[in-house]
């Protein structure tokens, strides 16, 4: 039924309305239309790990990618891309590193598969190319390693390079 | 009877739906305990955004670069291999430098597993030595990512490396080939010599890039053998190169056909069972490395250029042997290295080999493999090469 809607929940407890085709992309959502068999406006379905700010944004992204195909069967079998995100998604993706994390967690607990390719992506592309030193710096991420333990790491990996 | 079964219905869907919300709401109860929690251990918030409790001096920093409380190291590990998914083998050797949580999920033996198994696919050059397949098929103590990196022939080893396991097989210097300056006799044999891909030895002869350089001629015995002197960069070499038969038989047969109207085998009394021919048995006795020419398009069958290759290399199993996996040009779909080494049953020879992926047009890959039959040590089986257990099992 075109047009149909359900009503989402955050975790801070505001309520969306989300036409079904859109909320579907979610396959925790899907699956938890079919299993419980919901089809009243008044249902909601409540998003404990999602706040209202990051599920604006979900809600956002699903409407725009709406009429996308579905994500092919063998995608782990492909070799991966990383510069094949298109240029909306690059702008959406213009937050804070907090708000990516949070989009990624949500897109992870909602199983909305495209969402979680091109956040992914887009924190692959901040990896690539940099130190250990480089990135403990971008990501706030302390050294735990001892410095014997660091000296071994260095030695495992020295030997390796593209050709 | 109608309206009881409907109410029954209904009343089931009813505690259906209450146990979903239970479930729900014990994840929102667990997710306040966890809170509880890092309140206490004073570590960072989890999900919310509204409930920034915490003010301790980690917060504080990552508050600069974040402003939701949430950072990197609150993933989850499957989100983070997800994640590392999309990075380069490369990238993932770099990260593990991290810190212990990455270094633990980028040596991963799923991550790397998973990869092998789709790389392996477009790998140009697979040798005996770095098959990925006698590493699957035998239950290893190494890594996956040790396996990943040995197998692929994208990553170069350093030469420093403090693992001698990891001996560079494919560069020795001139220095120590001058140690050797006698030129080698390469024996090239194949079905692809006598198909589409057969201008492979005319581009040899003529290479217009001059890597390849022909010095002169050599004579063989009653019109078997004959072969040309050659030069690539500074190694010598005697090319010689075995037909089946002459031009216009070959040019009226099929592949299958090709076993039986073949001047280099024999059949014996057993219908399927074939052996090299005398002629061919002196020329490659005086060999020191093989090469077998395939047309690897699509188009053929990679199995039936199985049983000459067995035949060919049964009494010469201490030779090694280049596999020129060819296609006439780059609009050919072709059959991948992998193919090639499961469809011409590489694992079962006792040769130490090199699949390389070639085309004839442009000449490309050849090169390489030439490269890798000229700087080769002699019978120096490190690893699967003479080992696997396929081959225990067949001979």
């Amino acid at each position: 039924m075109a047009g149909h809607k359900i009503k989402l929940q955050s975790s801070d407890g505001d309520t969306f309305d989300v036409e079904v085709e859109i909320a579907k992309q979610s396959a925790t959502i899907k699956t938890m239309l079919e299993d419980l068999g919901m089809d009243e406006e008044e249902d909601v379905i409540p998003l404990p790990n999602v706040n209202s700010a990051i599920l604006k944004k979900v809600i956002q992204w699903a409407t725009h990618h709406k009429d996308d195909p579905p994500p092919p069967e063998d995608d782990e079998n492909r070799e991966k891309n990383t510069n094949d995100i298109s240029s909306w998604d690059q702008d959406f993706l213009k937050v804070d590193q907090g708000t990516l994390f949070e989009l990624i967690l949500a897109a992870n607990y909602l199983d909305i598969k495209g969402l979680l390719d091109v956040t992914c992506k887009t924190v692959a592309n901040m990896i690539k190319g940099k130190t250990p030193e480089e990135i403990r710096r971008t990501f706030n991420i302390k050294n735990d390693f001892t410095p014997q333990e660091e000296e071994q790491i260095k030695k495992e990996n020295e030997w390796c390079e593209e050709k | 009877m109608d309206n009881i079964q409907a109410a029954i219905g209904q009343m089931l869907n009813e505690d259906k739906r209450r146990d979903t919300f239970k479930f729900l709401t014990s994840l929102t109860g667990l997710k306040l305990n966890r809170e509880q929690i890092f309140v206490i251990g004073g570590g960072q918030q989890f999900t919310h955004r509204h409930s920034t409790t915490v003010n301790s001096a980690e917060q504080q920093i990552s508050d600069d670069t974040n402003n939701s409380g949430v950072s990197m190291l609150d993933l989850p590990d499957e989100v983070y291999l997800h994640l590392f998914s999309f990075l380069s083998p490369i990238d993932l050797c770099q990260i593990s430098n991290v810190c212990k949580k990455w270094y633990r999920l980028a040596t991963d033996d799923n991550l790397w597993r998973q990869r092998l198994i789709r790389d392996m696919k477009s790998w140009s050059s697979i040798s005996s030595r770095s098959n990925p397949l006698s590493y699957i098929l035998v239950q290893s103590d190494r890594s996956q990512k040790e396996i990943y990196l040995t197998c692929s022939p994208n990553i170069r080893r350093s030469p420093n490396s403090a693992d001698e396991s990891f001996v560079p097989f494919t560069r020795l210097t001139n220095y120590v080939l001058s140690w050797f300056p006698n030129s080698k006799d390469l024996t090239m044999f194949g079905p692809g010599l006598e198909s589409y891909t057969s201008p492979l030895v005319k581009n040899l002869l003529w290479d217009e890039s001059k890597r390849f350089q022909t010095m002169g001629m050599i004579p063989g015995h009653a019109g078997f053998g004959s072969g040309i002197k050659m030069k690539l960069h500074s190694y010598l070499f005697n090319l010689i190169t075995l037909y089946t038969n002459c031009m216009q038989e070959r040019e009226n047969r099929t592949n299958t056909d090709r076993l039986i109207k073949n001047n280099h085998l024999v059949q014996t009394n057993d219908i399927d069972h074939f052996e090299i021919s005398s002629q061919v048995r002196d020329v490659c006795r005086e060999a020191s490395g093989l090469i077998y020419v395939i047309d690897s398009s699509r188009d053929n069958q990679l199995s039936e250029f199985c049983t000459e290759l067995q035949v060919m290399t049964r009494e010469f199993s201490y030779l090694p042997l280049l596999i020129l996996s060819c296609v006439r040009n780059n609009e050919i779909t072709r059959w991948s290295g992998i193919d090639v080494v499961r469809d011409l049953q590489l694992s079962s020879l006792g040769n130490q080999w090199l699949v390389q992926d070639c085309c004839v047009d442009d000449m490309s890959g050849v090169e390489e493999g030439f490269t890798w039959l000229l700087t080769l040590k002699s019978n120096n089986n490190l690893f699967f090469g003479s080992t696997s257990p396929a081959e225990l099992t067949t001979n």
